[in-house]
Order: C-alpha cells, then structure tokens, then sequence
C-alpha cells in the first residue's frame, strides 16, 4: 500500500469546506518577470510565508490557448489516501483518428520530473479505453507484436501496453497533439506483468505495482520534463531491460533490448504540440508552472483556482523568458540522473534538480540542522521541527563535467513543522514549506513547495529556446 | 575429550552457518567478497580516514560502494546504475527483514525518493529517467568521526 502523497489521516474527500484561501501577496515585488537573479545573500526571512519571494513574481491573469489551469485539490476519488501538493489539469484524450471516443480525464497529474502522457484504465471510460486498445503501437522489428512498457517509479512500478492517442486539448488550453505514443497504465488486457518489469534480476525486494487509480494516485500523468521521450537509450540498439516489451500475446511480452525503437517510445507531449492558429509557431519548447505563494496555512481545494501551466517558452507575448534565470541542467550527473548545483547555506548540492512531481522539498545532508527531523507520530514521512528552518540557497546550472556554470539564482526556502502544515483530519491540499528527506546527500529535490510564488521554467533537450540552450529550468 | 571436540565442531559449524555469507551490512570482508561474486564484479579498493571503500562494478553498469570500518566491518553502502539494489543481498537477512517490515508500512510521498528511516538502520533510494541511486547504513556501526555524508 503506497499511494503517492498520502497524509498522515484518512481523511476522506468530504467535499470541503471552501476555507479561505490565503494568497500571500509579496511585497517589494519586482514587477513581472524574474527580478532578481541575486547570489543569494539575503537570508530569505520566510517566517509564515513559505518560499517567499526568491524571484518572486504576481500570478497574472495569464489566458490564453496555451494556459491551463493547475488544481491542487485532494486527488481522483478512488485513490487511497488524499493528495498533498499534487498539480492536476483535465486533458481530454481520444483514441488517434477517432473522435468519437474522446473524453476530458480529470486529475492528469502534472510532472516536470518525468516525459509522456500515461492514463490509467480504470480512470478512464471505457469507450475510451475499448477505443485505445483498437491502436496499440506495434513492435517496429515485429509488426504484428503489440508493445507494452514497464515504468519504474522510487520502490513502485506501473506497466501497461503502449496506444496512440490524441489530445483534443486541455480544460481551456486548446494545446492538441495527433498520433502521441500514450501507457496504458493497468491495460486490463494485459495483465500478466512481465518479469522483468515486477521482480526484476537484481532487484531486492520486488517493486510495488501501481497499475489502478487506487494505488497510483490519479487518474494519468502528464510527464512535461526535460526529455523529449521516456526512453533516450530507446533510440539505440541496446534499449535498457525491463523498460519495453514486445508481446506476441498477452502473457509473452518479452524485453526488447536488441533493436532500437525510433518512433514507438512514449514522447514528452509538449513537442508534439502544433502551432495554434493563427500563431505559426509551436508552443512545443517548454513549458512554464505559475504558482501563486501560499502561506503555512496551506489552501483547501476545490476553491478558485491557483496557478497554471502555460505551454511554450518565448513563443508568445505570454510566456517570454525576461530576465529569469537560465540554468543548464547536465543531463547525467553524478548519480547518473538530471542535475542543476545548488549551495544550501554554504553547502554545495551538485545532484539538484526541480520537480512538480515531489510534493515536498527533498534534503538531507550536512545543510539540514539536527532540529530537523523525521516527525515520529501523524506525518511520519516528512520533517517536523519545534521551529520552522530557513535555508539560504542558490541554484546554478551544471555543465557535463558535473561543474557549476552560469548565473546563479536565489533559490532560498524554509521547512516547517509537518503535523503543523498538515494536522489529522485537515482538509488543506497545498502547504508550502512541507519538507522530507533525499537520500542522496549532494541533492536537492526542489519539489512543488518551491514552485509557489515563482515561475518555473523547463526547456526541453532538442528543442530551440532563444536566449537559452536546452535542457535548462529557469526561474 | 572426544565429546568436546564434537561439540566445538558443531559451535564451529552453527557460527558458520549463522555467519552473514551473504550479507554485507555488518559483515566483513567475506560478505564484500559474496557480494562481487553475486554481482560478477570487479572490485577496486581505495582507503580513507577511519574506513576503506570497495567499489564493485558489475559488466551491466551497476556500480555498489561498500564502505569498511577499520576494524573490518561493511557499515555502509551506496548503489547507482539501471536498475534498483539488490537490497536482500547487500542489507542481509536480518536487516532486510527489518527493511521489508517498515517499507510495507510507509506510505510513499514522492514519485522519485523513498526513504526508510529505523533506529538501526537507514535506507534512502531513488530513481529518475530510469537511473537509479541509493545508499544505505547502519547508524550504529559508523565508526566514530565519519560522517555518513561521506557514503555517496
């Protein structure tokens, strides 16, 4: 039983209560855009209002056709457990060329730490679902073989067959894309997880599955990250084990990892994004997350809505970069994973990265102060603290060598009391200041409390940004 | 007399049995040693102040760093490569009960850390674009002056 960003209670969605909705305006703010890209010195008086003010910047009225709303509510009623810090929109999603099988799939959570558009079969309707199963995505070496793929997420894995899908467009955004490689997640026509996706060799112990709405926490998952597929090592002849399977039948799916697979692999669906007309040019580089700052109180959802994703970056008089600050991100670093460097409070850090896909700010390590720890009762995965810590921070890009490269920008944050943020029973779904641990000594996970009150950009590896050389992020 | 030398034959053998053969945490250099031939690895070895560090590569890019106390027991070890850890062999039967005990009871807040934290024993793990990376100890075997920062 590992739902995603279970709190501590069980507390079921009672649709709740609107409670007031505490946005915090900053004050001293720097107009639009960006502001400051300061090294960091100002020691981020954070006390009651969370992230605030690194770069801070108002969240706008920004509408538009590239603008979709985020909703950070309590998560799909069939989940277990509520959600916390977790960004959905609404996506409507057809089986490819077929019009009449599309529906809206409400909570698609909204990840910039991963690339592809996965759906979960019992989160979807099942015309919906008959529809997808008439274009499964075929094995480019065996035609007739249908694919299916394993994604492994940290202890948990989800596998399902591979379809081509569309997206009609969003709630409001009318983004769209045709012919997009979309997971199934749970296909219930092929159930029989391949080995080496649910007990692979070497593996101890086995990952948990997450294939329903139940255990994975939403209805689907936008992956808008830094790559423009789930699998860059898919385009070689030597794709990784256990990540896609060519299946002759159901029960036969076994591992391709001696042919590459140079169209079939799940792409990030920002860079199948068209222009929009009358606009000629695609909203398909990136993407940015508008968060407004929230202060420790947190937000109870559903209520007004707080911020949105915006498709594109300098594509439109909506989403230019100004004078944010741009950050390489190496796209292997030490661990072999994405990297940005970071200080914290002196401290470098140089395994960071941003994610909307965390819901908690991730760090151990010689930065965080021993009054900070695990929480020993109620919200036993995050940190309690008798006072809320502040941390002064910066982030740098990272070139390929694993050394810092570029301007530096304020990056400062605070972790506060957990059973304060979220006491049992609450209602709220968005707390800033939640923070957790990351094994990894050298990083941070900037998690979604560290997009409130800022505009976090991500350029994605291939595509073209003026001003910026992709992958990056930019605040 | 006869009686005796069985019995300590029989001491002798139920220590060996009971001996972490496959364990690495809390072994000593036989248990690195099981573990570079489970993984068919090569190892490599470099001292540092309180403890040495073996590293064991394995021919499909797995990389585990055993970190040995002077006095020659494993108390700490990190993974990374395409896969997650062989945690069965590297925590060994009485730490891995421990481990599989409170990770099917925690519930898991983020899609790319998982972290297990016991009295005894610390496990941290997580993966992004199919890279994997952990690293595990037991608090209360860290020799005395080493950081557990330095387990990387």
């Amino acid at each position: 039983m590992s739902t995603l960003t279970m709190k501590g209670g069980t507390v079921r969605k009672l649709l709740a209560l609107v409670l007031a909705l505490l946005i915090v305006g900053c004050s001293g703010g720097s107009g639009n855009s960006g502001g400051g890209s300061s090294s960091g010195g100002s020691s981020g008086g954070s006390s009651g209002g969370g992230t605030c003010c690194g770069n801070q910047v108002p969240v706008a009225t920004n509408s538009g056709p590239n603008v979709e709303p985020l909703v950070i509510d309590s998560g799909p009623a069939a989940a277990m457990g509520t959600a916390v810090n977790q960004p959905f929109v609404t996506v409507t999603v057809c089986a490819n060329n077929n019009p009449a099988s599309c529906a809206a799939i409400d909570h698609v959570v909204v990840d910039t730490g991963s690339s592809g558009l996965r759906v979960v079969a019992d989160g979807i309707p099942n015309a919906l679902l008959v529809a997808l199963q008439a274009t499964y995505v075929k094995d480019p070496a065996v035609p007739a073989n249908v694919l299916s793929e394993c994604i492994q997420f940290a202890g948990a894995y989800s596998y399902g067959t591979v379809a081509l899908a569309d997206i009609k467009q969003f709630s409001t955004s009318t983004e769209s894309a045709t012919g997009l490689n979309v997971q199934i997640i749970g296909d219930p026509k092929y159930t029989t997880v391949p080995a080496t996706c649910s007990t692979p060799p070497g593996v101890s112990p086995a990952p948990m599955q997450q294939d329903t709405v139940a255990t994975f926490g939403a209805n689907g998952i936008l992956g808008v990250g830094i790559f423009q597929n789930d699998c860059p090592a898919c385009q070689s002849n030597n794709p990784p084990s256990g990540a896609y399977y060519s299946c002759a039948t159901p029960t036969t799916c076994t591992d391709i990892t001696t042919h590459a697979l140079p169209t079939q692999v799940v792409q990030n669906p920002v860079v199948m994004f068209p222009a929009i007309a009358p606009a000629t040019t695609a909203d398909s580089n990136g993407t940015i997350m508008q968060l407004p700052a929230i202060s420790n109180a947190g937000v109870t959802n559903p209520g007004p809505t707080t911020g949105v994703i915006v498709f594109g970056i300098g594509t439109r008089s909506n989403n230019a970069l100004g004078t944010a600050t741009v950050m390489a991100i190496n796209p292997i670093g030490a661990t072999g994973q994405p990297s940005v460097s970071a200080k914290v409070n002196g401290t470098a850090y140089n395994d960071s990265f941003i994610d909307s896909g965390t819901n908690f700010l991730g760090l151990s390590g010689p930065a965080l102060p021993m009054s900070v720890a695990l929480c020993t009762s109620g919200q036993t995965v995050f940190y309690c603290t008798s006072s809320t810590a502040s941390f002064t921070a910066t982030l740098q890009g990272q070139a390929s060598n694993g050394m810092p490269t570029g301007p530096m920008a304020n990056a400062n944050f605070s972790i506060a009391d957990a059973n304060t943020l979220l006491p049992n029973n609450t209602t709220v779904t968005a707390v800033p200041s939640l923070g957790g641990p990351n094994g990894d000594p050298a990083s941070v996970d900037f998690g979604l409390p560290f997009f409130f009150g800022r505009y976090i950009y991500t350029g994605i590896q291939g595509e073209t940004v003026s001003g910026a050389s992709t992958p990056f992020y930019a605040y | 007399m006869k009686k005796a030398a069985l019995a300590i034959t029989a001491l002798c053998l139920s220590v060996a049995a009971a001996a972490p053969a496959l364990a690495a945490l809390g072994g000593g250099a036989a248990s690195v040693e099981a573990d570079r031939a489970h993984m068919n690895g090569v190892m490599q070895s470099t001292a540092a102040t309180g403890y040495s560090v073996r590293e064991i590569a394995s021919p499909d890019g797995m990389v585990v760093r055993e970190y040995v106390a002077d006095n020659g027991t494993v108390f700490g070890f990190s993974w990374r490569g395409p896969r997650s850890a062989d945690l069965q062999q590297l925590l060994g039967p009485a730490y891995y009960s421990q481990y599989v005990q409170a990770a099917n009871t925690t519930p898991q807040p983020s899609r790319r850390l998982r972290s297990i934290e016991l009295p005894g024993l610390r496990v941290h793990s997580s993966v992004r674009y199919r890279a994997f990376y952990g690293r595990a100890w037991a608090p209360d075997l860290v020799p005395a002056g080493v950081s557990t920062d330095e387990i990387k």
